[in-house]
């Protein structure tokens, strides 16, 4: 055995691994840690951050979603020594998901994976040991202080440090900002591993519907293009049955995510925070494969289940009574300690954007009509979040009436044109709707804990909850 | 006789608001703006009767500034001052327009469109414009958006673009750009009888001026100048490369002619990349659009992929027709495609054998960058004529 083992084995067992599993996988575990540079007190910062940020002291299902999350990144980081096969998706993959996962159908032995938002979740929030992976990129194609994100610093980071295998495929998102894409072409052109650009243009008009067949058709057409990159990749086609097999699995996760979520936008006092609730979503987009989904649905089943034991004994995270806001759209990953300070702060952080609009699947019969990448853009081009400002805007106030909310909290993403432009606009747009009410604007680093700390949101957040406060007194 | 036309264009330019002003009140024609960088077939607008009045102006800090009560910093200046020219109305370019014209190109653009859309009444048409990457299906795509965009300055201006007024559109637009190339090339010449400052503010011009004066202007001035030779210049001679250099950027340009350097060509989108194509004048005119502005384009901008081969072999290509000694990559901060390029060319000119000394820019439009800009323009400068000079001595 190894120096600092019961460090290990402590925190194994924080992530719900059974003492057999715990001699299964450490010395994987061992090997992938040390490749990523993670020493004996890193280990136990983790453990200690696990149980101060994401519940793991006293819910079950927020253990297994960590540990989830931990075998995810032993999986990557041993990907290049365990298959010869490695596609890649990267953030922001907000469409073709399934596409991708459904690849583990044709070529089951293949690597499937979304090595930035692993990297995120697992170096940056977990373990606050990102740097390593920014710094490299900086000094290297992507420096500092020209707002080039930290999303695409650390995919770049993840590759020139080697915490990232090479891939034997690249699935880039070509449908949302330049960043991601334009770094995904760096893989292609200096590391000479093949890219598919999944694209589409963004010329839907601002106030229109939000998309028509035209835009439909152009984007299925790339999603089936990356499909067919794909099935050359693995060396078999991935069938349209395996994309919709793929797509019910992430069905059985989004029913129990949604009583989650029912749960916390329902429930006084909040049942769960904040910050475990997001840790544990973002696993469905870390294993996007039908054998990972199955895994993700049961461990939420669990977590959604000690959530309805919490609120019918009336346990929260914050006191029963206290402000209701919602939060657009991330918190962020690298900072955990930003979201709990919303809470510390004694606001119940209870829906997120996109709370109350009309989910896809509830038009699953006209939906199950069409090819599987037509869904895929479907579902895409109907998400508001991912569209257009206008739709979001509107999509927030419904969400703010039907939540009887007390505020709103938008979070742009410094250095992302994406999701950091939009909220201006959209407070301003919401505010013509519903007048004065509390909303604030603020700024911090989804994936770069270096520039925005909690202590530094922490004074705004504190403000913000007495003006919410003060605004709800006045109106009662 | 050169600084009789120069004077010319000046003159006209100065009026052109009043004129246009005249020309909107009157309801003579309808004005439809866009954003600039070369997406947008201005040949339809023309056509239908309308006045293609491209969006070049930049530069101004306060411009940026004005927009950042309604979108935050990291935008790129220019991309923050088409929203802030309006928001200050000091501009009169930005407040004469009846449409606006937005092709979704880099995320900066689109959301300067976003932000017209929120907070003005200027009705907004978006052309998409589909990744080199997605081939024929791209330009299905484009060739669809650009039928959309002819319906709707049909429906502005009340009158159809017939397929002849389309050809005439093409032709002038055609010969335009023609007379621009022609006229570049002259600046191959060791004593360029043009400086690239006064080069670029002719492509301005071109955006914003009546084309037919414009090509009249031009051929004058072509004229004038073929047989013309310029100051003698010692200085190393340099190519500008950059996403654009707008109306009232003149800073880096002005920097490198005071510290003794000639700017001899520009990669910008109002500069070669504008010109260096053109449109087919037979065959269908609307496929012909199509085939310039997405199949045969000279290069494809940054915010594009993949097209770092493409361009950086065009930029060495350029700089080699041009005897260029050094290269000045000129980025506005928080372009993050353009900086992400900017990394890469100087390995892709040695894995040409064609290295040449490289000094990356970039600017806030801020009043604070010059004299940092000076320190390092001069530097350059200096390294080069150390190094031509050694090359002339061998
Ligand atoms: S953070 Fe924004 S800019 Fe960066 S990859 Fe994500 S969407 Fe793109
Ligand atoms: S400078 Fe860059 S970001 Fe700005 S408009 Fe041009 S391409 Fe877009």
């Amino acid at each position: 055995m190894f120096e600092g083992v019961e460090a290990y084995r402590e925190l194994l067992t924080t992530c719900d691994f059974s003492p057999e599993e715990i001699d299964n996988e450490l010395p994987r575990l061992k090997k992938a840690f040390d490749k990523a540079g993670l020493t004996v007190e890193d280990v136990k910062r983790c453990r200690e951050r696990m149980i101060t940020y994401f519940e793991a002291d006293t819910l079950r299902g927020a253990r297994m979603a960590l540990g989830l999350h931990i075998r995810a990144f032993v999986d990557m980081v041993m990907a290049g020594e365990e298959h010869d096969v490695r596609i890649y998706g990267h953030l922001p993959l907000m469409a073709g998901h399934c596409v991708l996962g459904a690849a583990e159908l044709a070529r089951p032995d293949a690597y499937i994976g979304l090595p930035d938002l692993i990297c995120h979740m697992v170096l940056g929030a977990f373990f606050n040991k990102l740097d390593p992976l920014l710094e490299a990129s900086e000094a290297w194609c992507l420096p500092a202080g020209l707002a080039h994100c930290g999303c695409s610093q650390a995919k770049i980071g993840g590759r020139l440090t080697d915490v990232v295998p090479p891939a034997t495929l690249h699935v880039s998102a070509g449908n949302y900002c330049d960043e991601a894409p334009k770094v995904d072409e760096v893989l292609a052109y200096h590391f000479k591993e093949p890219v598919v650009w999944c694209n589409r243009c963004q010329d839907e008009s601002f106030d229109d519907p939000p998309m028509d067949d035209r835009h439909l058709k152009y984007f299925s057409a790339n999603i089936r293009r990356t499909k067919d990159a794909i099935s050359e990749a693995v060396g078999a086609e991935v069938t349209n049955q395996m994309i919709m097999q793929t797509m019910m699995a992430t069905e059985e996760v989004g029913k129990e995510f949604k009583r989650i979520q029912d749960y916390r936008a329902e429930s006084d006092p909040s049942p769960i925070s904040v910050v475990t609730t997001d840790m544990a979503a973002a696993l469905v987009g870390i294993d996007m494969t039908p054998r990972g989904l199955s895994k993700v649905a049961e461990m939420m089943k669990v977590l959604a289940d000690e959530v309805q034991d919490r609120v019918e004994r009336g346990v929260g995270v914050v006191p029963k009574g206290a402000p209701r806001v919602m939060y657009a759209y991330v918190l962020p990953f690298a900072s955990p300690a930003v979201g709990k300070a919303f809470e510390e702060a004694g606001l119940n952080v209870c829906v997120r954007e996109g709370y109350g609009s009309m989910p896809i699947w509830s038009r699953r019969e006209e939906i199950a009509k069409l090819d599987p990448c037509d869904i895929v853009a479907g579902i895409f081009l109907h998400n508001p979040t991912l569209v257009k400002p206008r739709w979001r805007a509107d999509v927030v106030v419904l969400g703010y009436n039907k939540a009887k909310l007390d505020g709103i909290v938008m979070l742009p993403h410094y250095s992302c044109r994406v999701f950091g432009t939009d909220f201006p606009m959209m407070r301003d747009m919401v505010r013509k709707e519903l007048g004065d009410i509390p909303i604030t604007v603020l700024e911090t680093d989804v994936f770069d804990p270096r520039y925005y700390t909690a202590e530094q949101a922490r004074t705004r957040i504190e403000s913000f909850s007495e003006m919410v406060r003060a605004a709800k007194a006045s109106a009662a | 006789m050169v600084l009789d036309t120069m004077q010319r264009l000046t003159a006209y330019l100065r009026n052109r608001p009043v004129e246009l002003k005249h020309i909107k009140d009157s309801g003579e024609k309808k004005i439809v703006a866009h954003f600039v960088g070369d997406y947008l077939p201005v040949e339809i607008i023309h056509a239908a009767g309308a006045v293609p009045l491209g969006l070049v102006h930049g530069g101004d800090p306060e411009a940026v500034e004005a927009a950042h009560r309604a979108i935050l910093r990291y935008l790129c200046p220019f991309s923050r001052a088409q929203f802030g020219y309006w928001v200050l109305g000091e501009q009169s370019y930005y407040s004469l327009f009846d449409l606006l014209v937005a092709p979704i190109t880099c995320q900066h653009l689109r959301r300067a469109a976003d932000l017209y859309n929120v907070h003005t009444d200027v009705p907004i048409f978006r052309l998409g414009v589909p990744q080199p990457y997605d081939g024929e299906q791209g330009a299905q795509y484009f060739s669809e958006g650009l039928e959309f965009l002819k319906q709707r300055v049909e429906e502005l201006t009340g009158n159809k673009v017939t397929e002849a007024k389309l050809r005439e559109s093409i032709a002038l637009y055609a010969r335009m750009r023609d007379l621009l190339r022609q006229i570049s090339e002259l600046r191959k010449s060791p004593r360029p009888p043009i400086t690239t400052t006064e080069f670029i503010k002719l492509n301005h011009a071109a955006h914003i001026a009546d084309p037919n004066f414009m090509v009249e202007l031009l051929d004058t001035l072509y004229q004038e100048l073929r047989d013309k030779e310029g100051p003698e210049r010692t200085g190393p001679r340099i190519l500008i490369t950059g996403p654009n250099i707008a109306l009232g950027d003149y800073k880096v340009l002005d920097l490198i002619e005071e510290c003794g350097g000639t700017v001899v060509v520009e990669d910008i989108a109002e500069g070669v990349i504008f010109y260096w194509e053109n449109v087919a004048t037979d065959g269908d005119p609307m496929a012909a659009l199509v085939d310039r502005y997405i199949r045969r384009r000279p290069v494809n901008c940054s915010f594009m992929r993949p097209t770092m081969d493409q361009h950086f072999d065009f930029i060495i290509k350029l700089a080699d027709d041009f005897s260029v000694d050094g290269i000045v990559w000129y980025q506005l901060r928080m372009c993050e495609t353009w900086s992400i390029e900017s990394f890469f060319l100087a390995d892709r000119m040695k894995a040409r054998d064609a290295s040449l000394p490289m000094l990356k820019l970039d600017s806030e439009y801020d009043v604070a960058d010059r004299g940092p800009l000076r320190t390092r323009i001069e530097t350059f400068i200096e390294t080069l004529e150390g190094r031509t000079l050694a090359c002339s001595k061998v």
